[in-house]
């Protein structure tokens, strides 16, 4: 909402300046967001009187006056006479857009300088130029500037509203809240006395509501003999700065007092209603209309129409149609001021994608008491400008039950709420501020809502009211008493913060991506027709493609991530992503669905390196490692069994199995899939649900007792077939080291000669220590002995010494 | 005699004890004079032959040739070893501008960062940290949030729906609803919910998706006063202890009267400047008392309870306070802007 200061001012006395105001009525509530100084976007143009007229080859050579200079200027229009004072643009002139006015020759005849028209003045709005001249006021003065003389600048404040306060999208209720910040009076604009030549309205139209429960209120007045033609300057002047289009002195008004009084008001031309009959009713499914911005509209049985008894002449509350438009030639009207049904209104205007003024009005509720003011002020500014002849009378379908809202506060309950010492006094003072009249009865204040605020409802609103005006500045701060409570997180909350402290301990860094992501990531991770991870729920009305299902993996972002770091020259990147995946139940939902917590990680490029080490690039056991951390974390130690997910490479993969759940993958990205993702480095990834590995946590580790006895310490090289795995050999060891194994490890792993070609070696180290006694070398070698025998006969290993 | 020969060896040991430089050269010297053919040894051995009454006299000036010696020896090994440190320690110096050897730590997301703060700071007042689904029912997000069906209010938050009945939710409000009725009758209630949340805009400044914190306590004689110590105390501890805030009227159909939420300016401390558009403030939070609608649905009687409720966008905050001027770097998770924190 723009609302022109000196506009303003006529319905509220001002005598602060606009930004104090602004100030003042944000801390209202009514929030305004920047005051813009609006000016006439033209320099050089003065008012001049014209002296004389010459006709010179089918040209008009006018005599010019302009105070301290005589212009000879050639004009092309015609409604220019002698003595006529209008806005001459000098040589040197800028109008808007820029358009320099020099001394010109036509026909050679010398043009010092143009005779401008209203669009010309207008910042480039406006009706177009069908009257040719502006011919200013006859008591204009000559030689000043034209801003000047026709008042051409104002300060706009603009407003930011807020929903709740629909009765601020007008001059007159805005009026009422700088009233009540500033106490100045107010004058309501003048909707009469009506002359209202002519006959009775009886015969000049007819209403019929057939849909009262969406229309229960309809006003029609009716003009006859009116002369449609550009309205006075000022006029389009007030509505340009009000962010409105000037287009006929008819619609023009219709404008001008929705934005004086928030009443929308329509105007047909009574001659394409037919037998100036309204209809108000549902529309029939699949009706059209072309509205009036040209677009063909199809409607259904739940919207509202104002109809003659051929066809819809408007989608009620949100936009006349084309074929009832006022147009030049429009000699008689009916206007049309009525109040609909928000919540009609919104999904009518939501459904069809078409916001108006007047819709966004109806929607937040229009005052339903100034149905037929409104239209009596339309009837006025008729008169007033002359344009027309109003009927006597007016047609007022009323269904509403006027009946004033009255509200009980209790003046206690209020200040218990705000925890304030307001006087029950200074409330009755600061509600009648705003135009609410109050009774003090024993059980408390009795509120008569004025109508036009549609939001104050019950006690709790009133409470508002009061706050808002005392001044929410002069609460007192406090902090709330009552019992203790234990503040902290769900155990749950901490398991994943502990999770995400782990990785971040390990070198990862995290990071966060979108929750809905492109439907293509299935395909670009090679996915399966039937693979559960394509279960994505879908969104209904997403923004673009790319993010248009809800992720099922956290695998796309991480992928993503890296392809936009290395594109970026970021050759080595450790990162993960903890947060929750979405799983239905059933596609469609019906039900809420799955929502999981998982982390995911990746690693590319070589891991931070420091003078004199080696060079270590990302691979399996990498983040295998970061998977057995977060395990341990969880008290637990997972099988990694082999797998054989399909955007991993197939020979450096596992699934994570703890006890009989699977809780995740890690791998090393398959090929195909980096090559898609436009990835050219080997991506290590691995991806754990973290609810799941929460249900799995063992409890908290119980303290054994130190060793007291000495411990021996072996080594022990296995030859082994590749086709064993180190899990295997392990298992052996563990068994046939029994309790006495405290401690075995792995240092090495080669293959190459001499080793043949098909094996491998493993290089363990083990710590043997008994609980009860100090064990001797014998013990030790009794149990190597047995593990090389059971090695050798089991998987055909054979040993190096 | 045999005097003249100790006195004279003396000075020989005396001059090649000097004259050794490392451990082994002293070595050899005292195996020469002192060792079991050692020069003083030999001295020692053939002390029968001489005659009695000068035996006292020589072997007491034996023995203290070869204290002397040893004392010499153990004094010039002393500085042979402190000259051979030395000598180490000096050639082991290394370049200490070199860099160190940095375990690897990674960095948290600001906006967890920015959590755990929050968090950090409700907790301390007693607020426990209350979670609900991002995929939400329209009752919960609307509906019980006093915004029913074709509620202006709702275009304020432009939604991504999955049916007709089941959408992203666009605030963390819904947490509100969830955690009364979990609750009901018992009070006090106190909680922040953090989370994701989800809006159809994307513009300079808006993300479709972005984090919220809400907060809401509900208890006997809860004020709007309240609100205020709640939200200055937060202010002051997450921007600093001279941080200002100030409340003015607005409007969310879930409270009832409401507050939009400024701090003094981050930048400027109130003076105005670039940041805060020369007005001296930040608008950080929207708040207000819980409607009396809202606490019905939640279980509670608003003649009985009352209640304040807050909700902040997680970005606004983290911009205002690390100077981060887009807000597409939360999500874009370029290494070069993850490093810096």
């Amino acid at each position: 909402m723009q609302v022109p200061y000196r506009w303003l001012s006529e319905y509220v006395k001002l005598d602060i300046q606009p930004e104090e105001l602004a100030d003042r009525l944000t801390r209202a509530g009514v929030h305004v967001d920047e005051v813009a100084k609006r000016r006439a976007e033209f320099e050089g143009v003065r008012t001049g009187i014209i002296r004389a007229i010459e006709q010179a080859d089918g040209m008009r050579v006018c005599s010019v006056s302009v105070g301290d200079a005589e212009l000879s200027i050639v004009t092309g229009a015609t409604n220019v006479r002698a003595g006529d004072r209008v806005a001459v643009a000098v040589p040197g002139a800028v109008l808007p857009r820029g358009q320099r006015v020099e001394t010109a020759v036509v026909r050679g005849r010398r043009s010092e300088g143009m005779l401008c028209c209203a669009t010309e003045l207008l910042l480039g709005e406006g009706p177009g130029n069908r009257e040719g001249v502006l011919i200013l006021p006859a008591d204009t003065p000559i030689g000043t500037d034209v801003a000047q003389a026709l008042e051409l600048y104002d300060d706009v404040l603009v407003l930011d509203l807020t929903p709740n306060y629909a009765h601020c999208q007008s001059l007159v209720g805005l009026s009422w809240e700088v009233s009540a910040v500033t106490g100045a009076p107010l004058h309501t604009p003048p909707t009469g006395p009506l002359k209202e030549q002519g006959g009775a309205l009886d015969g000049g139209g007819t209403v019929r509501v057939l849909a009262q429960d969406l229309c229960p209120r309809y006003v029609l007045r009716v003009f006859e003999a009116v002369t449609v033609a550009p309205s006075p300057l000022w006029m389009q002047w007030r509505l340009l700065l009000s962010g409105v289009r000037p287009i006929s002195n008819i619609v023009d008004i219709t404008n001008y007092v929705m934005l004086e009084m928030g009443q929308p008001i329509h105007a047909f031309d009574a001659r394409r209603v037919k037998d100036r009959a309204i209809i108000v009713r549902r529309a029939v499914p699949g009706e059209i209309i072309r509205t009036l911005d040209g677009e063909q509209r199809t409607l259904s049985d739940d919207m509202l129409v104002i109809a003659d008894s051929s066809g819809a002449v408007g989608i009620a509350g949100v936009m006349g149609g084309e074929n009832s438009e006022v147009s030049d030639d429009t000699s008689s009207i009916l206007l049309e001021s009525a109040y609909f049904s928000p919540s009609s209104i919104a999904s009518t205007s939501r459904r069809l994608g078409l916001r108006t003024e007047a819709s966004a009005r109806f929607e937040r509720g229009v005052d339903p008491s100034g149905t037929a003011r409104a239209a009596d002020r339309c009837a006025y500014l008729v008169e007033e400008m002359g344009i027309g002849r109003v009927r006597k009378g007016v047609i007022d379908v009323d269904v509403m039950r006027h009946e004033p809202r009255r509200v009980l506060v209790r003046p206690d309950k209020v200040n218990a709420l705000l925890g304030t010492d307001i006087k029950e006094a200074e409330m009755q003072r600061i509600l009648e501020r705003l135009n609410f009249s109050v009774t003090a009865a024993p059980e408390g204040l009795w509120v008569e809502v004025p109508p036009r605020r549609v939001d104050v409802l019950q006690e709790v609103d009133v409470a508002e009211e009061v706050a808002r005006l005392w001044g929410y500045d002069r609460i007192e701060t406090t902090l709330p008493s009552g019992k203790l409570t234990r503040g902290g997180k769900s155990a749950r909350r901490r398991w994943h913060d502990a999770m995400r402290d782990r990785l971040l301990a390990m070198g990862l860094d995290e990071i966060i991506t979108y929750s809905f992501v492109d439907p293509a990531t299935a395909d670009m991770l090679g996915l399966g027709p039937h693979d559960e991870l394509r279960r994505a729920i879908p969104l209904a009305n997403p923004l673009r493609p790319e993010q248009s299902v809800m992720r099922t993996t956290l695998l796309g972002g991480l992928l993503e991530t890296a392809a936009h770091n290395l594109k970026r020259r970021i050759e080595s990147m450790r990162f993960f992503e903890l947060g929750p995946v979405y799983r239905p139940r059933a596609l469609p939902l019906s039900e809420l669905p799955d929502e999981r917590v998982c982390v995911a990680g990746a690693a590319f490029g070589h891991r931070k390196r420091h003078f004199g080490e080696p060079a270590r690039e990302a691979d399996f056991f990498e983040v295998k490692g970061w998977v057995e951390n977060l395990a341990a974390h969880a008290g637990v130690r997972p099988e990694f069994i082999r797998s054989d997910l399909v955007f991993l490479h197939p020979g450096r993969q596992a699934s994570v199995r703890v006890g009989e759940s699977i809780l995740g993958y890690l791998g090393e990205v398959h090929p195909d899939v980096l090559e898609r993702y436009g990835i050219g480095k080997r991506v290590v990834v691995f991806e754990i649900d973290l609810d799941s590995l929460y249900a799995c946590e063992a409890a908290s580790p119980r303290y054994s007792p130190l060793a007291r006895f000495p411990a021996v310490e072996r080594d022990l090289a296995v030859m082994v077939p590749r086709v064993v795995s180190a899990a295997d050999v392990e298992a052996i060891i563990r068994r046939e080291g029994g309790s006495l194994l405290e401690k075995l490890e792995l240092f090495d792993v080669y293959t190459g000669p001499p080793v043949p070609e098909g094996y491998v070696s493993l290089a363990y180290s083990m710590r043997y220590r008994s609980c009860d006694r100090t064990l001797s070398d014998e013990d030790a070698e009794a149990v190597q002995a047995r593990i090389r025998e059971s090695l050798i006969r089991e998987i055909g290993a054979s040993l190096r010494s | 005699m045999m005097k003249e020969e100790l006195l004279a060896a003396l000075d020989q040991a005396k001059a090649q004890i000097l004259a050794s430089s490392s451990s082994t050269e002293l070595k050899e010297v005292k195996v020469r004079f002192l060792g079991k053919k050692g020069v003083i040894t030999q001295a020692l051995r053939g002390l029968g032959q001489v005659p009695p009454d000068e035996r006292p006299a020589i072997g007491k000036l034996a023995n203290d040739v070869r204290q002397s010696i040893e004392a010499l020896v153990e004094a010039r090994d002393y500085q042979i070893k402190q000259a051979e440190t030395d000598a180490r320690l000096k050639k082991e110096a290394v370049d200490i501008t070199l860099p160190g050897v940095l375990p690897e730590v990674g960095r948290k997301h600001l906006i967890t960062r920015t959590f755990e703060e929050i968090e950090r700071v409700f907790s301390n007042m007693g607020y426990q940290v209350a979670e609900g689904p991002e995929i939400e029912t329209d009752w919960y997000n609307f509906v019980a949030l006093n915004m029913p069906k074709d509620h202006p209010a709702r275009d304020m938050q432009a939604s991504f729906y999955v049916t007709d009945d089941i959408l992203l939710r666009t605030h963390t409000s819904p947490v509100q609803i969830r955690t009364m009725q979990r609750m009901a009758p018992r009070l006090p209630v106190r909680i922040i919910a953090p989370g994701r949340v989800y809006r159809r805009d994307d513009d300079a400044t808006h993300s479709p998706m972005f984090h919220q914190v809400e907060g809401l306590v509900v208890d006997r004689g809860i004020t709007f006063g309240d609100l205020k110590g709640a939200l200055l105390t937060f202010a002051r501890e997450f921007f600093g202890e001279e941080t200002e805030i100030r409340l003015r009227p607005s409007y969310f159909p879930f409270t009832e009267p409401s507050a939009e939420v400024d701090i003094s300016c981050t930048m400027c401390g109130g003076g105005g400047c670039r940041v805060c558009k020369g007005t001296g403030w930040l608008e950080i939070l929207g708040s207000g008392m819980v409607h009396p609608e809202v606490l019905r649905h939640g279980g509670y009687d608003p003649e009985e309870v009352s209640g304040f409720a807050f909700g902040m966008g997680v970005e606004r905050v983290t911009m205002l306070k690390y100077g981060v001027d887009d807000l597409r770097l939360f999500f874009q998770n370029d290494a070069r802007f993850l490093e810096q924190f």
